[in-house]
C-alpha cells in the first residue's frame, strides 16, 4: 500500500520484457480500469486508483506492453463480465451483451463513429440502472480505455 | 399506519407507513411509475428496472437512480418519477427490453393489453439502434391451458415467484445465465397446479397467454362484465369478457376479501363448457321412449300436469333435487313451487349420504368465519376434505396460513399432495372417525353415546397429542374444517359430533365448506328438506337427497344436474328416477344418464347467462346479471318456475324480474343466522350400517377436480389436463398385491349389486382397506355411494 506504480512494475516485477515499451497496466480485476504510463508514479491505495478511473478490486495487476490493443482489452473483460451476468436484471443481461457486440465490432474495424457515442451512452445507461455491482462495473473497463487510449478507439472506426 | 411519515412524490406530499416502497406510495396516490416485475402479491425482484426514480435524502441526492419497488420511503425523502435523470434510466431500461423483444405484436395475442406494448409507448423509441440478431428461445408446452412464446418473455420472473410463493409448487423457473438464462420448466412438463391459469394474468408481455382464448378475439373487441364464480363455495369474483353474444375468456376481478387477485383454473376455463355441443336448445318432450322438440308452451304444460300428477293429494309424491350451484332465485322458486304442491322433499346436498343428522346437524352450516380470516387461523383440523381439489383458493388461505406457522392437520381416507407442511390422518372411512376420537381423547375429552365410545376404544398417538396441543394453543384462532369428502361419508352424523367435541374441548370454530357454489344460499332459500326459506324449521322433515332416492318417489323434479355424475349414489338413483312416472328435468345439458330417465327436458340459462345471487361460504350474498343471452329456446331458471307455478295455479310466482325474488326471500332471511351450532345430540348417532358391516374393502369416491358440475366436465381444455383424473381403480401396492392385481388388471369392480369395469392403478397414498374409484366422470355412473363398501376381481 503505498507503493508506486512504476516500482511495483518495475523494480518488483522486473519490468517489460524483450525490450518493449509499456503501455498500460490495469488493475482491480475484469471490473477495474487501464492506466496509462503518465501515471505510473500514482501510490497504490484505493483512493489514488479511484480518481484514476480504476479501483483496488481483488489487488490483481495486468501490465501490457505496446502489442496489445486497448479496444480488445475492453473487449476481452467485457466477455468476461457479459458471460458472469446472471442475466435476472435486463440492463446487465441485455447491456453486457451489446457493450460486447459493439465492441466486437470496432476491434474488427467495423464500427461506427454512431458505435461508439452508442458505446458511451450504454457504459451511462448500464452503470446507473444495474441492480449489483457487477453490471454496476462492467462498463468500467470501456470506460477507463476511453478515457486514456480514445485515439486507439477513434483509429478503428471503419472510414478512419 | 400509526406511525406514518410524510414524503413528497414529484412535489405532491404524500402520508406513508414506515417500510412502505416507493412504488407502494405512488400507486396510492395514483401516480403512475412503470414497472413489470413489481407485483403487490409477489415478492420484491427489481429485476425489471423500469420503476427507477430520482430520490434525495435529507437534501442529499441518491448517487444513482432507485427502483421504486425496492425502496422504502424515510422521512422527508422527495422523489422524482419524472426527472431527467429518472426519464433517462426508465427509457434506457425499455430500450434494453425492446433489444430482444420480437415485437411481433401484430400477431401475438397479448397485443393491445400489454403492459410492454403500454410502457413502450410512453418511454420506448421508435426505432431500435441495435442491429445484432434477436435472442430466440424455444417453446415449451405447458398444457392445454397456457400457451407460450418465451422469445417474448422479458424475465421478470413473475411467473416463477408465483409457484414459489402462491401456488406452492415451483413449476416454473429461470435456467442458464445472462444474455442465455430463460423461463421455462427446468424439465418439460406440463404446468398442473389448479392456480396455474394466474400466470397469464401475471405475465407483463404475451409470453404467457391462454391457449384456449388465444387468437380467438382482441382485446378492444371486448367488452367486460361483472360475473361470480360458479364452482365452488368462495364465489370468486370475476371480470367476464365478451364479444356479442359470447363470453370469450374470465378473468378475476379482485376482492380482497374473497379471491383477492387470483381465479382457480375451474373458475378461469370452464366458460368453455358453455358454447358446447351438449347445450340444450330446445324444449324436449319423450314420447314412446323417444325425444322430441316441442314449444314452451306444450313442454311446460306437460311438465306441469307430470309435476302435479305426481305431487298426489298431498304433495308426497313429489321429490326435487336441485344443484348446490344453482342461483338463489332458483333455489327459492324451486322450493316454493314443490312446497306450494304439498312436498318437503327438496334437497340440495346431493352427495349426502347420512341425512340422519339433518335434524340434529345445524340447519344454516357455513364457513364459520370470514373467508380472509381463514390465513390468519393459527391451527386448523380439516375433515374429509380433498381441499385443493374442493376449494382451491381456499386451500391458498390455508397455506398462508401454515407458512405463519399455524400447524394444519388433515384427516382423510387419501393423503393429499399439499403445497405446505401438515400432519396428515390417513385412514380408511372407518379409521376416520378413530383418528378424530384419537384427537378428542388427547383432549381429555369423554363423549357421550357412540361417540363415547369411539373416544374409549381410540388411541392417543403422539401425533393426536401434537394436534390437539396446536388447537388449544391457537385458542380462538383455530378451526375444524368439513369439507365434501365428510359430507359424502356414510357417517357424516358422527364426524361432526366428534368435530363438536373437538371444537368444544378447544375454542376453536366449526366451520362447513359446503358444495356447490352457493351451498350456504340454498339453506337459506329453504331448499332443502328440514327448513323452510331462512332457517326456519319444517314441523316434520321432508325426504333428503338420499331418502328420496332409496324411497321413490312418484315424480321428480331435477334441476341442473346429471343423475349419473352429480347425485352421491347413481346406481340407486338410476333405479328411482327410472321407476319414476314423471320426470321433469331443468337443464342446461345434454346428459345420457338425465335423459335415461326424464320426461320432460326444459333447456335453462348457464353461469353467465342469468341473473341471480350466489351466497359464499361466508355468508356474502354476491349477485349477478346475464350478461349473454342464453342460446336457443333456453330461458333463465327463475323464470322457468314462475311460469311453471303460474300454470300449476300456485300463489307467489308474479315477479317480474330476478331481483324481486331475491328481495322476496331476503325479507324472510331478515332473522335467519348462519349458524354452526348442532341442534340436537349428534353423538348418540349410531354407526351407520356401512360401517357395522366393517367392509373389507371400502371405496373412496374423490371428486376430481374438474369433475364437480356439467359445466365443468363440459370445459375441453380443463378436461384434457393432467387434473382431470379419469374414471379408474386405484389401489395401495400392498392392497393389490394382496388381492392378487397387478397395474392395468382389468378389474371389476362391484357395488351394492352395480358394478363397473376399470384399470387397475396404485396410488401409495391410499391407506390399507381403501381402493380409490372416482365420482362425477364418465364411468361412475352405474355405480353406488361415493364412500361405501365394495369388492373387487380380476375382470
Amino acid at each position: 500500500m503505498g507503493t508506486r506504480l512504476r516500482d511495483i512494475i518495475e523494480d518488483i516485477g522486473g519490468g517489460i520484457p524483450d525490450g518493449r515499451a509499456f503501455k498500460a497496466v490495469q488493475t482491480g480485476g475484469p471490473s477495474g480500469g487501464c492506466i496509462p504510463e503518465a501515471h505510473l508514479d500514482t501510490p497504490v491505495d484505493y483512493d489514488s486508483l479511484k480518481t484514476l478511473g480504476t479501483m483496488m478490486g481483488s489487488g490483481g495487476m495486468i501490465i501490457m506492453d505496446d502489442t496489445s490493443s486497448m479496444v480488445d482489452v475492453a473487449r476481452y473483460f467485457m466477455e468476461f463480465c457479459m458471460t458472469e451476468s446472471c442475466g435476472k436484471c435486463i440492463p446487465c443481461r441485455a447491456g453486457t451483451f451489446q457493450m460486447h457486440e459493439l465492441l466486437s465490432r470496432i476491434a474488427k474495424s467495423q464500427g461506427t463513429r454512431a458505435d461508439l457515442a452508442l458505446l458511451e451512452e450504454l457504459c451511462e445507461v448500464v452503470q446507473a440502472t444495474s441492480l449489483c455491482g457487477l453490471g454496476q462495473t462492467a462498463p468500467n473497463p470501456v470506460l477507463s480505455t476511453l478515457r486514456y487510449f480514445r485515439e486507439e478507439y477513434e483509429e478503428k472506426l471503419a472510414g478512419g | 399506519m400509526t406511525d406514518k411519515i410524510t414524503i413528497e412524490i414529484d412535489g405532491r406530499t404524500c402520508e406513508a407507513a414506515p417500510g412502505e416502497m416507493i412504488i407502494a406510495v405512488a400507486d396510492r396516490e395514483g401516480i403512475v411509475i412503470p414497472r413489470f416485475c413489481y407485483h403487490e402479491k409477489l415478492s420484491i425482484a427489481a429485476n425489471c428496472r423500469m420503476c427507477l426514480v430520482e430520490a434525495e435524502q435529507g437534501g442529499r441526492p441518491f448517487p444513482k437512480p432507485v427502483p421504486a419497488c425496492a425502496t422504502p420511503i424515510a422521512p422527508g425523502m422527495k422523489i422524482q418519477t419524472r426527472s431527467k435523470l429518472a426519464l433517462e434510466a426508465q427509457r434506457g431500461t425499455m430500450e434494453f427490453l425492446l433489444i430482444n423483444h420480437p415485437l411481433d405484436c401484430p400477431i401475438c395475442d397479448q397485443g393491445g393489453e400489454c403492459e410492454l406494448q403500454d410502457v413502450a409507448m410512453g418511454y420506448g423509441g421508435d426505432f431500435s439502434r441495435y442491429s445484432e440478431g434477436k435472442r430466440v428461445v424455444q417453446d415449451e408446452d405447458l398444457g392445454p391451458l397456457i400457451a407460450t412464446d418465451m422469445t417474448r418473455c422479458i424475465h421478470c420472473t413473475r411467473c416463477v415467484r408465483f409457484g414459489a410463493e402462491i401456488a406452492g409448487v415451483r413449476e416454473m423457473g429461470a435456467t442458464g445465465r445472462g444474455e442465455n438464462m430463460r423461463i421455462g420448466t427446468f424439465v418439460a412438463h406440463t404446468v398442473a397446479h389448479e392456480l396455474a391459469g394466474n400466470i397469464i394474468d401475471l405475465c407483463p408481455v404475451g409470453a404467457l397467454t391462454s391457449k384456449p382464448y388465444r387468437f380467438t378475439a382482441r382485446a378492444w373487441e371486448l367488452t367486460q362484465a361483472e360475473g361470480i364464480a360458479p364452482h365452488d363455495c368462495l364465489g370468486s369474483n370475476l371480470h367476464l369478457h365478451l364479444r356479442g353474444n359470447r363470453v370469450m375468456r374470465v378473468h378475476p376481478r379482485d376482492n380482497e376479501a374473497v379471491n383477492e387477485t387470483w381465479i382457480s383454473d375451474r373458475d378461469r376455463f370452464s366458460y368453455q363448457g358453455l358454447a358446447s355441443a351438449d347445450r340444450l336448445l330446445k324444449p324436449l318432450v319423450k314420447r314412446d321412449g323417444a325425444w322430441h322438440e316441442t314449444s314452451w308452451q306444450d313442454a311446460l304444460n306437460r311438465a306441469a300436469e307430470g309435476l302435479k300428477a305426481a305431487a298426489g293429494p298431498h304433495g308426497t309424491g313429489l321429490g326435487c333435487l336441485i344443484s348446490p350451484s344453482a342461483t338463489l332465485e332458483e333455489l327459492y322458486l324451486a322450493q316454493k313451487l314443490v312446497r306450494g304442491l304439498g312436498s318437503d322433499h327438496i334437497d340440495h346436498r346431493l352427495r349426502r349420504q347420512d341425512d340422519r343428522a339433518d335434524t340434529l346437524g345445524p340447519t344454516l352450516p357455513w364457513l364459520g368465519l370470514p373467508i380472509a380470516e381463514v390465513e390468519r387461523l393459527a391451527a386448523v383440523l380439516l375433515i374429509g376434505c380433498d381441499l385443493r381439489a374442493e376449494q382451491p383458493l381456499l386451500a391458498h388461505r390455508i397455506r398462508k396460513a401454515a407458512g405463519e406457522g399455524a400447524g394444519v392437520a388433515l384427516v382423510n381416507p387419501i393423503a393429499l399432495d399439499l403445497t405446505f407442511a401438515a400432519t396428515q390422518f390417513v385412514a380408511s372411512p372407518a379409521g376416520m372417525l378413530a383418528e378424530l376420537a384419537g384427537i378428542a381423547k388427547a383432549l381429555n375429552q369423554q363423549g357421550t353415546g357412540t361417540v363415547k365410545g369411539l373416544i374409549a376404544a381410540a388411541t392417543a398417538t403422539d401425533a393426536h397429542k401434537a394436534a390437539a396441543a396446536r388447537l388449544t394453543e391457537a385458542g380462538q384462532g383455530a378451526a375444524v374444517l368439513l369439507g365434501a369428502l365428510a359430507e359424502a361419508h356414510p357417517d357424516f352424523g358422527l364426524l361432526q359430533a366428534l368435530a363438536q367435541v373437538i371444537a368444544g374441548a378447544t375454542q376453536a370454530k366449526v366451520g362447513y365448506l359446503v358444495a356447490g357454489a352457493n351451498g350456504v344460499g340454498a339453506g337459506l332459500a329453504g331448499a332443502q328438506p328440514q327448513s323452510l326459506p331462512g332457517g326456519v324449521p319444517v314441523p316434520v322433515p321432508g325426504l333428503s337427497a338420499a331418502a328420496m332416492l332409496a324411497h321413490p318417489r312418484k315424480g321428480y323434479l331435477l334441476w341442473g344436474l346429471e343423475p349419473g355424475l352429480d347425485l352421491g349414489n347413481p346406481a340407486q338413483a338410476a333405479a328411482a328416477l327410472g321407476q319414476a312416472e314423471s320426470v321433469v328435468a331443468c337443464t342446461a345439458f345434454r346428459s345420457p344418464s338425465l335423459e335415461a330417465v326424464a320426461d320432460v327436458l326444459l333447456p335453462i340459462a348457464a353461469f353467465a347467462e342469468t341473473s341471480g345471487t350466489f351466497v359464499n361460504a361466508e355468508g356474502a350474498w354476491q349477485g349477478f346479471r346475464g350478461v349473454v343471452a342464453p342460446p336457443g329456446e333456453a330461458r333463465p331458471g327463475w323464470k322457468v318456475l314462475r311460469v311453471l307455478g303460474n300454470l300449476l295455479g300456485l300463489a307467489g310466482f308474479d315477479q317480474d324480474d330476478s331481483a324481486q325474488v331475491r328481495e322476496e326471500l331476503r325479507a324472510l332471511c331478515a332473522e335467519a343466522k348462519l349458524d354452526n351450532a348442532p341442534r340436537g345430540d349428534l353423538q348418540d348417532l349410531p354407526l351407520s350400517s356401512q360401517q357395522a358391516a366393517k367392509p373389507r374393502t371400502w371405496r373412496v369416491g374423490t371428486l376430481p377436480i374438474y369433475a364437480v358440475d356439467p359445466l365443468v366436465r363440459r370445459a375441453q381444455a380443463l378436461q384434457a389436463s393432467p387434473l382431470a383424473l379419469p374414471f379408474g381403480v386405484w389401489l395401495s401396492p400392498a392392497d393389490a398385491a394382496d388381492l392378487g392385481l397387478t397395474v392395468g388388471d382389468p378389474v371389476e369392480v362391484r357395488q351394492d349389486g352395480a358394478s363397473a369395469q376399470a384399470v387397475l392403478a396404485l396410488d401409495p397414498r391410499l391407506p390399507s382397506g381403501c381402493v380409490r374409484i372416482p365420482a362425477g366422470v364418465v364411468g361412475s355412473e352405474s355405480l353406488g355411494a361415493q364412500i361405501a363398501a365394495v369388492t373387487l376381481s380380476k375382470a
